[in-house]
Parts: C-alpha cells; sequence; structure tokens
C-alpha cells in the first residue's frame, strides 16, 4: 500500500532537551573539587544542597553514583538521564532524576550543576519553562557563580552566559544519504549552531539520527537561543521532507525494495545486533515517513514507537528487561525476539 | 601523516571545543579551512592563550589554578579564576564565543540570605545521618530514635524554610 510523504514536525525531530550549567560561588569546580582531601564531604554537601531544594519541586530520585553499578549507570545513560562525564566523575558525582524521567539534575558532572529536561517531540519553550522551575527552585537558596560580564560563571568557557545548550534531535534520512550533511552541518555552524551524531561525539550517521544544538552561549538571550534553535530546526525539517519526496520521486522499486526488506528482517529475525536494529530501523522510520510502509496507528505514531524502541534496545536497557546480565550474544537474541513481538504488535505494512 | 579527510595532502593538528571538550582534528590547511570556514586556522590555545605572553606563575588565590592548568584541560577552576584572569581570558571567550557580554537571565532571588541557614542544617543532618548508621549497626535502639526525632526537626525545619 502506497501513501502520500508525511509532512508533520513531528516525522523529524525527534526529541528536544534543553540544559542549563550552573555552579556554586564557593566550591571549586567538580575537576579540581575530586582532588581535595575533601572532596567527599564537599560533595555530599553540594548534593545535599541541592535535593533539599529539589524536594518541595517533585518526586526525585537520588542516585549517588559511586555507589551504582556500572551496568545501572549505563542503563541511565542509555535514556539521556545522565551523562559518560557523570559517570567518569562518579567519585563525588550523583543524579536526581524526576520519576517519570523527564527531568534531571546532574550534580559535579563538568559544572556543579546539570538541570535537564528531555522530552519526546519538539517543544523548545515547554522545555525551557520546565527546566527554569527547576534552575528557580535550585537558586531559592543556593548563590550561583554569575559575573557581569561573563554571565552564569562554568567550569569550561563553552557554556559561560546563559550556560544554556538547547538541542533538538532530528531524523535526517533523506538529507544524510544524499550526501549534503556537511554541507549543512557547515552552514548551521555559521549560524552560530552545531551538529553531531546522535550516538556521540565522532558519530558518524547511525540510524540518520542528528543533534542540533547552539553553540553559543554567551551574547544571546536565552529567548534568542531559543529562537535560533528552533529557526534551524524548522529550516531542517522542511529540508528534510523536500528530500524525502524527491527521494520518494526518485528511488523507485530499490528504495521500496529496501525499506520492505528492512520491515521484513526486523519481523522476521532471530538474532539481531544493535548496530542491524539501528539500520533497519532507520529504514522501517523511513519507510514510514515516506508512506512506502504504513502502520495502522498512523505513519508518525509508529514513527514514534520505534524511537521509543531504539531506547529500550540498547544493551543495559535490554539487561534490565530481561532482569539478567546477558552477553552480547544473548542481547542479540533477546533484541531479535523482542522486536519480532513489537513490530507484531504495531501492525506495520507495506 | 595525511589528512584525515582527504587523504591525500599531509595533514596538521587542530584543536576544536565541542560541548567543553577537546576534540582533536588531524586536517590538511584546505580541509579544515573548508570544513571549519568560520575560524582562522590554528589551534586556538596555542593562538590566544600561547602568544599573550601570559606569565606562567600567575595562580587563582582561591583555587591555586594556573593558566597553564586550563591550557591543558579547557577548565577553570572555581568561580574566582574569572576575575583573576579576566585579562588573558577575555580573547578566548571572544573566539568560542563571538561575544564577551551576558545579556540573559540574571540571578533575582535573595539566596545568600536562606544559604547559610540551609547550609548548617544540611550539614548538621548530614552528621545525623551518619551516626545514624552506626547506632543502628549497634543495635542502640533508643539512640536510633533520638537522632530520628532530631533528623524530623531538621528536616521540618528545612521545610519550613522552602516554603517561605
Amino acid at each position: 500500500m502506497r501513501g502520500s510523504v508525511i509532512q508533520t514536525f513531528e516525522s523529524v525531530a525527534v526529541s528536544t532537551r534543553i540544559r542549563l550549567a550552573r555552579n556554586f560561588k564557593d566550591y571549586p569546580f567538580p575537576n579540581l573539587l575530586m582532588k581535595s582531601s575533601h572532596a567527599e564531604e564537599m560533595a555530599e554537601e553540594i548534593t545535599g544542597l541541592i535535593a533539599a531544594e529539589l524536594s518541595r519541586v517533585d518526586n526525585f530520585v537520588l542516585y549517588r553514583m559511586k555507589g551504582l553499578s556500572d551496568e545501572a549507570a549505563a542503563f541511565l545513560k542509555e535514556r539521556n538521564l545522565i551523562s559518560r562525564e557523570l559517570i567518569l566523575n562518579r567519585a563525588v558525582s550523583a543524579a536526581l532524576v524526576s520519576e517519570d524521567e523527564i527531568i534531571s539534575v546532574m550534580i559535579n558532572e563538568e559544572d556543579h550543576i546539570r538541570e535537564q529536561y528531555f522530552m519526546k517531540g519538539f517543544d523548545l519553550a515547554k522545555a525551557y519553562e520546565r527546566v527554569v522551575g527547576i534552575d528557580e527552585a535550585i537558586a531559592d537558596s543556593i548563590p550561583f557563580a554569575f559575573d557581569e560580564d561573563f554571565g552564569y560563571l562554568t567550569a569550561c568557557p563553552t557554556n559561560l552566559g546563559t550556560g544554556l545548550r538547547a538541542s533538538v534531535m532530528l531524523f535526517l534520512p533523506a538529507v544524510s544519504r544524499r550526501g549534503i550533511m556537511r554541507r549543512v552541518a557547515a552552514d548551521l555552524t555559521r549560524s552560530g549552531l552545531t551538529v553531531r551524531g546522535a550516538y556521540g561525539e565522532g558519530s558518524g550517521t547511525e540510524g540518520d539520527l542528528f543533534q542540533v544544538s547552539n553553540e553559543m552561549t554567551l551574547g544571546l538571550s536565552e529567548e534568542e537561543i531559543l529562537e535560533l534553535v528552533e529557526r534551524a530546526v524548522s529550516t531542517m525539517t522542511e529540508m528534510e521532507i523536500r528530500e524525502r519526496e524527491r527521494m520518494k520521486v526518485e528511488g523507485g522499486m530499490a528504495l521500496c525494495d529496501k525499506l520492505r526488506r528492512a520491515l521484513g528482517v526486523l519481523s522476521n529475525c532471530c538474532v539481531l545486533s544493535e548496530r542491524e536494529f539501528i539500520e533497519r530501523t532507520a529504514d522501517v522510520k523511513l519507510g514510514l515517513a515516506l508512506g512506502i510502509l504504513g502502520c495502522e496507528q498512523g505513519g508518525d505514531a509508529g514513527m514514534s514507537a520505534l524511537d521509543d524502541l531504539l531506547v529500550a534496545m540498547r544493551p543495559a536497557n535490554i539487561n534490565r528487561l530481561s532482569g539478567e546480565a546477558l552477553s552480547e550474544e544473548g542481547q542479540n537474541e533477546y533484541r531479535a525476539q523482542h522486536v519480532v513481538h513489537a513490530l507484531s504488535d504495531l501492525q506495520l505494512y507495506y | 601523516m595525511l589528512c584525515s579527510n582527504c587523504g591525500k595532502n599531509s595533514a596538521r593538528n587542530y584543536v576544536k571545543l565541542r560541548e567543553g571538550k577537546k576534540v582533536e582534528l588531524v586536517l590538511c590547511p584546505e580541509c579544515y579551512k573548508r570544513l571549519y570556514p568560520e575560524r582562522d586556522e590554528g589551534d586556538f590555545f596555542t593562538q590566544f592563550l600561547g602568544n599573550t605572553g601570559i606569565k606562567k606563575s600567575k595562580a587563582c588565590p582561591n583555587c591555586g589554578t594556573r593558566l597553564s592548568d586550563y591550557r591543558k584541560t579547557g577548565l577553570l577552576g572555581c568561580a574566582d579564576c574569572y576575575a583573576t584572569f579576566r585579562e588573558e581570558l577575555t580573547p578566548t571567550v571572544r573566539y568560542i564565543q563571538w561575544e564577551v557580554r551576558h545579556v540573559g537571565k540574571r540571578p533575582t532571588s535573595n539566596a545568600e540570605e536562606k544559604y547559610d541557614f540551609v547550609r548548617t542544617l544540611v550539614r548538621e543532618r548530614d552528621v545525623l545521618l551518619a551516626k545514624l548508621d552506626e547506632a543502628a549497626a549497634e543495635g542502640q535502639h533508643a539512640l536510633v530514635l533520638s537522632i530520628q526525632e532530631e533528623l524530623d526537626r531538621i528536616n521540618q525545619k528545612l521545610n519550613e524554610e522552602e516554603e517561605e
């Protein structure tokens, strides 16, 4: 069955993340704090102060990183709730995570406080508003390091000023596969933005997912930064949808075959590596976006469900779901079984 | 060493900052210029810090961080470092941020007044929690109860403070 190319923002913008970086004015920044002979006491004090303020905003779960297993830390990282750096700083770091896993406050990452709001879909204003609520609650009794010229002071000058990083994860299969991503990235860089692969620093085009965020944090107001990222996302969404339309027109049977095969593999496999899962899922999502594949609940809903599956099928999440510490081979078998069932429930068709 | 992009020309090392992390690039000058057209070529640490005649002995009076430490890690040691090295850091900040003047949100609350009070309570609570673990491990039930009462009192004070 053939439908038309999906024209919605949601078919391109996968998730939104807003992060604010803040520091206490009277403690050494984490990189130095860690070397102190009083590191543990200071870290405990910082954690206690932040936790005390946050307890009135929402129910937060406190994770002290040094008491957390590698597996549990990897689980939180795969769910975008903590960063690699927080794990590296585990002697002094902690995370406060809201029960709905939307807000996380990382303590003693690169800065004392990293407040983050992470949501599916695209809504920078809402995400920012929620982070500001957290920021103001913490600021109620904690005087942040602030300078008239440099704004909120951060351990690295790349985060000075607003301390605001607004990131949107974009699914850009058509732009990426056309080979124009590098040019697009250069254009974005000239506008004060940056784009990188979704699976971290140096990652390539895996899953056709790219994260666009503001590079500059100083000299622009928070509203101007949000507007800058919003404009870039709008432009890239339009570009991606246009490229998808072209791709569908030009792709012919070869494209149709590739996307249907991806659905065939995911629906029938017995062993599925993470890499293959990411690649084939990108093809199935593209099939839905182009209307070459369909979903009983609608193309957008199908794509969204597949995005959830991408997180749920990461290694530490599989171990949590299965209740076992599986080997890589075991995970590949578990992933295949789970994906086959999930796709059957989703009722995808061609 | 050949350029990691074109694989033809001989490469140089460049350093870029991405979300606070140093990324090393091995590129020929042509590719670097093409991929990063918004920047002049060159290692900005060297460009801005290496040539400013910084005295190596200068250290932050609060945390002891030297500019040479910053050059190695890309990180300052404490809030006071910015005041100490303002002159030397300003060109770097301008290079990274294109601007050196904050125009966004600023702290508005009267946090200073509450800070010491809340911090004292949190410190007291940490000490009591350690004592509670000890008393529980030793099976001193009466002591456990009295510590718990004390903790309740502190938590109540913290909540009252927060609600004000």
